[in-house]
């Protein structure tokens, strides 16, 4: 008897403790999983060959040196249902790419199974990388050659049209508040 | 006896500001500001989607002239939607945020139709100032829809420490607080720009 009451108590106990880790993890469970933001190229769908993306990898933290501005690339596996646009604001804001009070990062998501591309620009720097521009840098540099099945020479081509546009442009003179 | 009396009110100040600190007599007007800034946010996006219009209009009507039901509905649908502004005042309305919301989404439904006929018309598909304003009007439909999804994530911040304990003591006494309505989108978005595919 005493054995059941004490064998009840620590299921007791094991509930409460399992209820006490929901609460303390209480988006784990519906949270979107991203990939991990380990280096400025992250291939996880595994499409860049290793040497070059040792090399855009150094082009992008030589870029984030000279600038200071943020260039990340994500190729995904899967987007897990979501459209890329939505898929890509959120890694970036997850990722916290660009510097917080200049929001001056740049996000450029390559998903090859749903086939779709998506430059996600911070708002410091929507004057430089205008929707337009950005719309023109997928459809002359990328995808002509995404066509072709060249996926990390489109990959390559995108991102030395965003660095050239970034390295053209004016510094950003005031940090954005908030 | 009269030493303990005085040095009473010395220790209630920070007591009270502690106590009152635990029921929202800060953190409530911040999320309420939050839940105002973000909603100008919203406005400026459909503002910034408005001021796009005159300019598609002009640049489809040069090569579309014959469309001009469908150019006269948008250029209705926008001045009907830019007439309707909502203040931060009005966020514990459901019906102003409502008819702000219909009026958004006529426009949403007119420019999706402007857009559609681009099909029947090759040059106009391929007219740079055409494709310069079609990704505009797309980058703004995103920001759209993430100034919309950041406003009502500070809708629900706001209205669930409004209803806690023990912020919702602060709430009552203090502030009289109602809960803000969420925003959502009416109908379709304008989004029938040609997805980019490889």
């Amino acid at each position: 008897m005493s054995a059941q009451v004490r064998q009840g108590w620590r299921l007791w106990q094991q509930g409460l403790l399992a209820l006490l880790l929901a609460l303390l993890f209480p988006t784990a469970a519906s949270a979107q999983t991203f990939p991990k933001f380990t280096n400025f190229v992250v291939d996880q769908a595994n499409i860049i060959p290793a040497e070059a993306e040792r090399r855009l990898d150094n082009k992008l933290a030589d870029l984030q040196r000279r600038t200071r501005h943020e260039l990340a690339i994500v190729t995904v596996s899967s987007l897990q249902g979501y459209e890329i646009n939505d898929y890509a604001n959120r890694l970036g804001r997850t990722w916290g790419v660009g510097r917080r009070h200049y929001d001056d990062g740049v996000l450029m998501v390559v998903a090859p199974n749903e086939h779709r591309v998506r430059i996600e620009v911070g708002y410091g720097l929507e004057a430089t990388l205008t929707d337009p521009r950005c719309a023109e840098i997928i459809r002359d540099k990328i995808l002509p050659r995404f066509k072709l099945q060249d996926l990390p020479g489109g990959i390559t081509a995108g991102a030395d049209a965003i660095i050239a546009r970034l390295n053209s442009a004016a510094p950003l003179e005031k940090p954005r508040t908030s | 006896m009269s030493r303990r009396l005085n040095l009473s009110p010395a220790l209630l100040a920070p007591v009270a500001a502690l106590a009152l600190g635990g029921c929202g007599i800060n953190s409530i007007p911040t999320a309420e500001e939050n839940v105002k800034a973000r909603w100008a946010d919203v406005q400026n996006e459909y503002q910034r989607r408005a001021d796009l219009v005159p300019n598609l209009v002009n640049t489809v009507k040069g090569y579309a002239k014959q469309e001009s039901s469908v150019l006269v509905g948008v250029t209705e649908a926008r001045a009907k939607a830019t007439s309707i502004q909502v203040s931060a005042d009005d966020l514990k309305d459901p019906s102003k945020l409502q008819q702000f919301g219909a009026a958004q989404g006529q426009l949403s439904a007119a420019l999706g139709r402007l857009l559609s006929v681009q099909e029947n018309y090759p040059d106009l598909k391929s007219n740079a100032n055409f494709l310069a304003l079609q990704s505009q009007l797309e980058g703004t439909e995103n920001r759209i829809t993430i100034a919309r999804r950041d406003y009502n994530g500070a809708v629900q911040n706001y209205n669930t420490l409004i209803r806690t304990f023990p912020n919702s003591i602060g709430a009552k006494v203090f502030y009289g607080a109602k809960p803000m309505q969420t925003f959502e989108a009416t109908g379709p978005n304008a989004q029938s720009a040609p997805t980019v595919n490889f």
